[in-house]
């Protein structure tokens, strides 16, 4: 290594332009108070697009809510249409038929075979 | 706060830290600037090899370190703090500098090799160029230590605050790159 060092010997082989250095600090102070101050500038502008983007969050929520709540109700209104559809074809092909008129035995012979209580049906009948 | 100080006197690392601490850190920032633009001007330069891409990166650096001065806390040295900042910001534009010439091909040699040739600002003569182009066959690894040792003489310890690296394998990445570079010069005085 001692050879090496002696043949390349540890001269910085680059340079700079001349009096690169002298005004360096003022320079690189100067830019900072520049960036420093067009961040205090703009953070004015970066408030307000955070307010809008809140906003705007606020506001999509409130859409998205609205939305469901839409398809809720019209899942609830075509639910009971649907419901009071049915109720209708039930009353229309069963227990309102027009045609079906059963006598009193009928009825009691009915439920005499629907029921394993059968003297409580005649007493209730009785 | 901004102003001038006509005196500028080298001053020690402790007294900057005061100052930070009483929270002077415009007065503190000054100071840091004066006392440590040169060396990590260097620094950065012999990472990137171009005078006018280390001016623009030592403004950078700098900016982060204002930055990150109130955060700056004492259990690292401020030096080593600094050296970081500089090494990451000057590996950072590297990186990207691949990617956007060599879309991520790792030949950032290549364009190091080629701004040394071009480059005005060095006024090395021609064995110092060759030691240079053999540095630059280095992985980024080696190259980093390298310098950091034969040409800052920054002690391993100091090195490992830096880059993160256990001493021990500092060591062997400095012993290994002098080997690479002998060789590599070796093959450059057969040729010639």
């Amino acid at each position: 290594m001692d050879d090496f060092s002696d043949k390349y010997r540890k001269k910085n082989p680059f340079s700079v332009p001349d009096g690169y250095f002298d005004n360096l600090t003022e320079r690189i102070v100067k830019q900072v108070k520049k960036q420093e101050k067009a961040e205090k500038n703009s953070s004015p502008l970066r408030k307000v697009r955070l307010y809008m983007g809140v906003a705007a969050g606020f506001l999509l929520a409130l859409f998205v809510l609205q939305i469901l709540f839409w398809g809720i109700q019209d899942y609830s209104q075509k639910e009971r249409q649907e419901n009071s559809q049915l109720v209708v074809e039930m009353e229309e092909e069963d227990i309102f038929d027009s045609h079906f008129n059963p006598t009193t035995e009928e009825i009691i012979e009915y439920l005499v075979a629907e029921s394993d209580n059968y003297d409580l049906i005649l007493a209730t009948i009785n | 706060m901004w102003e001038k100080e006509e005196f500028m006197e080298i001053v020690e690392d402790g007294y900057i830290i005061g100052l930070l601490r009483e929270k002077q850190e415009q007065k503190a920032f000054r100071l840091l600037v004066d006392k440590y633009k040169e060396r990590l001007y260097w620094h950065i330069r012999k990472i990137v090899i171009s005078h006018e891409d280390t001016d623009d990166l030592l403004q950078n650096v700098f900016l982060k370190i204002w930055q990150g001065l109130e955060e700056f806390r004492n259990d690292s040295k401020l030096y080593t703090w600094m050296y970081r900042i500089a090494t990451n910001e000057a590996l950072n534009f590297l990186s990207e500098k691949n990617r956007k010439v060599y879309g991520n091909s790792d030949e950032i040699s290549v364009y190091l090799e080629n701004t040394l040739e071009s480059e005005v600002y060095f006024s090395g003569d021609k064995i110092q160029k060759e030691l240079q182009k053999a540095i630059l066959t280095l992985s980024e690894r080696q190259r980093l230590v390298f310098n950091m040792k034969y040409f800052d003489d920054l002690s391993y310890e100091d090195m490992a605050a830096v880059l993160g690296v256990a001493v021990g394998t500092l060591k062997a990445t400095y012993h290994n790159a002098v080997k690479k570079i002998e060789e590599s010069l070796k093959i450059v005085d057969v040729l010639n």
